[in-house]
């Protein structure tokens, strides 16, 4: 029996009984409806986490970290200058820059994190960081008022810096700190400028709490250092960032001649790892929700069963009729198979549209993220087409068994 | 032979209880033939008719039926065998109601190899006289032109025998009288015509009848002067015609 005439005879016994049919259908309906949601709720928090950390981050670059262990000697992981391994140099550097593909740009970075600001009375215990001018651009950082360190600055070994905003506020109050001199561990700096506001970092520190002067001061004039705390490393093509983070800690541990079972003195973090973490807490609620959907196209299945199972003690009379005709066992399967798919298929894309309108108005009334997207779409299919499947099997069975003789006897 | 069985029994296993339905039958029908099957209710004649429409097997005995040996297929093949080679009629019509009398006419179609264009089915309307029914729902036909829906859906797959249980029960004096005389002109026109019947009157439209009680048959005997139904139809009093 062709494909095309089974499905005639689907539509001709679903449109006999709408209500039913649409009532059989419910259960898919929510169901459906409701794992459209919660894939784009899912997919819209991710994106959003992403995106805070892109703003964390700026453009999505590695950052080498000198320390042992994974989470790095980061700020707020230890005290002073060189806490974690000093073997982290300017020739790691260069041999990133120049022998691992798909790297653009590496710039190195020094940090103290337990230093003391002073300006007139007051003084702060802060972190200062060693940077180059392009530390602006790879952490998308503004300046609020003033300048950023330049290539000058860096050349000159200038006594210039650049305050967070929790350190503007602690040392100057509402008064402009820009031109001010300040003095920091005993060595006196002037404002150049104030950094934007950032917030909370993904691990909770407070990212304003900083002053940031050139790099070259801070190995040269300050603290007289000759190895890096971190090197950053923008990508070409950033959806190989995996893979070029691994061919980093590769040349690393061959430079620093690292054979297990030593441990690392570096490690290597990426944005991505970050989002794993981050998205941890929205997954625990998409895996609830995702249950409840389940639950509800498990419901949608087991009422399609049974509206199946009641329409094959209907139409017993109907079966033995269409066997006694020709049609062979396979023939009844396919038909009331046919029937069973096509209502949860049916579901599904009436599931879909709601749930499309559903997004919709979560984005319109709340501030819930919700991304439509084609897997929210693929899953909703092959869900519905599963689910008729699963529990439209055991009806269509029981239809394909029946003896002619018996059925054909049934009032 | 059209039709050929050999000492064929049948037997249920009711509750225990060994019930012989079909007691050793041997029958034989030649192509063109127009046969009545006769006897009561319990006489074994339904089980009989389930066999021979192949809906049912033997338990023992061998039937052919145009030249193929049906015992001893499966499944898919005796559906296949009904499909092409038996057109049944049946006492309630069994027309499906969500479908017009010419899809019901085709529904054989549907599991044979036949091309369905619609064409055989209203010929077969045609030629039991509802050639302007064919887009009629079963409920709008009366019971008469419901039974003649269902001859041609019989005729659709130009079977080897046709196979009527009943087909006048339902019906009144002259809706079965008009079945009856369309059997009879697809007979003379060739066709193999078993007749299954609990009266006398009807079995006399035949041209042989055979009794049967028990399981077995207890009379097979030539019909001398069958019925005429359409003599009998033109001699009914004048109606007011549908």
């Amino acid at each position: 029996m062709k494909t095309s005439l089974v499905l005639k005879e689907a539509r001709r016994a679903l449109s006999a009984n709408k209500v039913r049919t649409f009532l059989t259908m419910l259960g898919i309906i929510v169901g459906i409806t409701s794992l459209t949601i919660i894939v784009a709720v899912g997919q819209g928090s991710k994106a959003q986490v992403t995106g805070r950390l892109s703003k964390l981050w700026g453009t999505n670059p590695i950052m080498v970290t000198a320390s042992a262990g994974g989470r790095g000697a980061g700020p707020h992981m230890g005290m002073g200058v060189g806490v974690g391994s000093q073997t982290l140099t300017d020739e790691d550097l260069q041999a990133i820059e120049k022998e691992v593909p798909n790297v653009r740009k590496a710039s190195p970075g020094l940090l103290n994190s337990d230093a003391q600001v002073k300006f007139r009375q007051q003084t702060a215990t802060t972190e200062v960081f060693g940077v180059t001018p392009e530390f602006r651009e790879y952490r998308s950082w503004d300046v609020d008022s003033g300048d950023f360190i330049s290539e000058e600055d860096v050349r000159g070994l200038a006594r210039v810096a650049l305050i967070g905003q929790t350190v503007a506020r602690e040392l100057f109050g509402d008064a402009d700190p820009v031109g001010a001199t300040i003095r920091i561990d005993n060595v006196a700096f002037k404002v150049k400028g104030v950094m934007a506001r950032k917030g909370a970092s993904p691990e909770g520190g407070d990212l304003d709490d900083r002053v940031t002067i050139p790099i070259s001061t801070f190995a040269r004039r300050l603290y007289n250092v000759t190895y890096l705390s971190n090197i950053v490393v923008q990508l070409q093509d950033v959806s190989r960032m995996q893979e070029t983070g691994a061919a980093i800690a590769k040349l690393l541990r061959e430079r620093h001649h690292i054979v297990p079972p030593k441990q690392d003195d570096f490690s290597v973090r990426t944005p991505q790892g970050m989002v794993t973490v981050f998205a941890g807490t929205t997954q625990t609620l998409t895996l609830f929700l995702g249950i409840v959907s389940t639950i509800a196209l498990l419901v949608g299945g087991l009422v399609i069963m049974n509206i199946m199972l009641v329409s094959v003690g209907e139409r017993t009379r109907e079966i033995g009729l269409r066997r006694a005709v020709g049609a062979r066992r396979r023939d009844i399967l396919a038909q009331f198979l046919a029937e069973a798919l096509a209502i949860s298929v049916m579901g599904g894309v009436i599931g879909v549209v709601l749930g499309i309108l559903g997004v919709w108005m979560l984005r319109a009334m709340t501030q819930t993220p919700a991304v439509m997207s084609w897997q929210a779409i693929v899953l909703a299919a092959v869900f519905s087409v599963v689910v008729g499947i699963i529990f439209g099997v055991q009806p269509a069975r029981r239809a394909a068994l029946l003896d002619p003789v018996e059925a054909l006897r049934t009032e | 032979m059209m039709l050929e069985m050999q000492e064929v029994t049948r037997t249920y296993d009711l509750g225990g209880q060994h019930v012989r339905a079909v007691n050793g039958v041997s029958l034989q029908i030649g192509a063109g033939e127009f046969v009545a099957i006769v006897g009561p209710s319990g006489s074994g004649k339904s089980t009989l008719m389930n066999l021979i429409a192949c809906l049912d097997t033997p338990t023992s005995g061998t039937y052919r039926l145009d030249g193929v040996e049906v015992g001893k297929l499966d499944d898919d093949h005796l559906s296949q065998v009904r499909n092409s080679k038996i057109g049944l009629v049946f006492q309630s019509y069994n027309l499906l109601p969500r479908m017009t009398a010419l899809e019901n006419v085709e529904l054989p179609l549907l599991y044979g190899t036949r091309h369905q264009d619609g064409k055989a089915a209203q010929s077969a309307l045609e030629a039991v006289g509802l050639g302007d029914r064919s887009r009629h729902w079963p409920n709008q036909l009366s019971g008469g032109q419901q039974q003649r829906v269902a001859i041609a859906r019989a005729l659709i797959n130009d079977p080897a025998v046709i196979l009527a249980d009943e087909p006048t029960g339902a019906l009144d004096t002259r809706s079965g009288l008009e079945v009856m005389d369309i059997f009879q002109r697809l007979n003379r026109e060739g066709r193999t015509v078993v007749l299954v019947t609990h009266e006398q009157a009807i079995a006399e439209h035949a041209r042989r009848v055979v009794n049967i009680r028990d399981g077995r048959i207890v009379a097979d005997e030539p019909v001398a002067h069958p019925r005429e139904a359409g003599e009998e139809l033109a001699k009914l009093p004048q109606e007011v015609r549908d």
